[in-house]
């Protein structure tokens, strides 16, 4: 940048366009947490989907605990280096997503000492999570297909209420114990991959 | 009565300097270097006024092995920031 002397007009131009420049770079890679936690959830939800329906040992569902540990890889791999600028949205983002991951630990208990039904709950929280975040960093598509997530979740209640009130409950039963698997990796996938996907390739033109 | 522009901030790269670390909460020399396009010694000397005026903070540190310095807007930085705009409208506004 060389020394010269701005007009006001100039000025203003600089300001905005730096302001502006410094925001997208920001926003660069923004998706790529939703890719990795997306699509780690919904291999695994289809290897225990498949696991269920082929009827493999039932030690296969420990691999949902690979999940934690695929996600915090990735992102320690992808994002190793601190970054070279913070700004307030990243710390509110990172917060929200501190928090919804704290919570699991309440989910767990809900549903093992419980017995909620896990895949509703993990929808739930998670769709509040991606809406909060679709909010803050202002990307409709992201908040859209939070609320979407959290409008569909509601198919796992309800699968159950009409097994509960249907004759036909052991017929139903049979389908969805890996049907559930697949119905929650479709729900990820419109809830973390997709948004992921279009937030990277706005931002990393 | 047009109010005189801020010297210290009438300046291009300083301005690019105070605008960037108005959008971020705080950011490395190498980012500022590279949103700026300035040179290492130029950028250096300009983030040195800029901390002497009191209108951004600099930490020097660690990333590992390599040093890391740091900026970030003060209070002060960002009030002279909005007279410096208020003046430039004021400008831009009767100009028309």
């Amino acid at each position: 940048m060389e020394k010269t002397q701005l007009t006001e007009a100039q000025s203003l131009e600089l300001i905005t366009s730096m302001i502006n420049d410094s925001r997208s770079r920001l926003a660069r890679n923004s998706g790529t947490p939703f890719l990795i936690w997306g699509y780690t959830t919904v291999a695994v939800s289809l290897l225990n989907a498949m696991a269920l329906y082929l009827g493999w040992s039932h030690a296969w569902a420990w691999s949902w605990f690979s999940i934690p540990v695929v996600g915090w890889l990735g992102m320690l791999l992808f994002f190793k280096q601190e970054p070279s600028a913070r700004n307030y949205i990243d710390r509110i983002v990172s917060m929200i997503w501190v928090v919804i991951g704290l919570s699991f630990a309440w989910l767990f208990v809900g549903a093992v000492v419980f017995g909620c039904s896990i895949s509703f709950l993990t929808v739930v929280v998670m769709g509040i999570g991606t809406v909060l975040t679709g909010c803050v960093i202002k990307h409709r598509t992201t908040a859209i297909c939070g609320w979407a997530a959290m409008c569909a979740s509601l198919i796992f209640p309800a699968v159950y209420f009409i097994m509960a009130k249907s004759g036909s409950a052991a017929a139903i039963s049979e389908v969805w114990i890996w049907g559930e698997l697949i119905v929650f990796a479709l729900i990820f996938l419109l809830m973390m991959v997709i948004p992921g996907h279009i937030l990277n390739h706005k931002y990393n033109k | 009565m047009f109010k005189e522009l801020n010297p210290l901030l009438h300046s291009e790269l300083r301005l690019a300097v105070m605008s960037v670390l108005l959008s971020v909460e705080s950011a490395d020399f190498v980012f500022l270097r590279e949103q700026t396009g300035a040179t290492a010694g130029n950028l250096s000397v300009q983030i040195d006024k800029l901390q002497q005026a009191g209108y951004i903070t600099v930490e020097k540190g660690f990333q590992g092995k390599k040093p890391r310095t740091t900026c970030a807007i003060t209070e002060q930085g960002i009030s002279a920031f909005e007279e410096y705009v208020k003046a430039l409208r004021s400008y831009i506004g009767k100009g028309l």
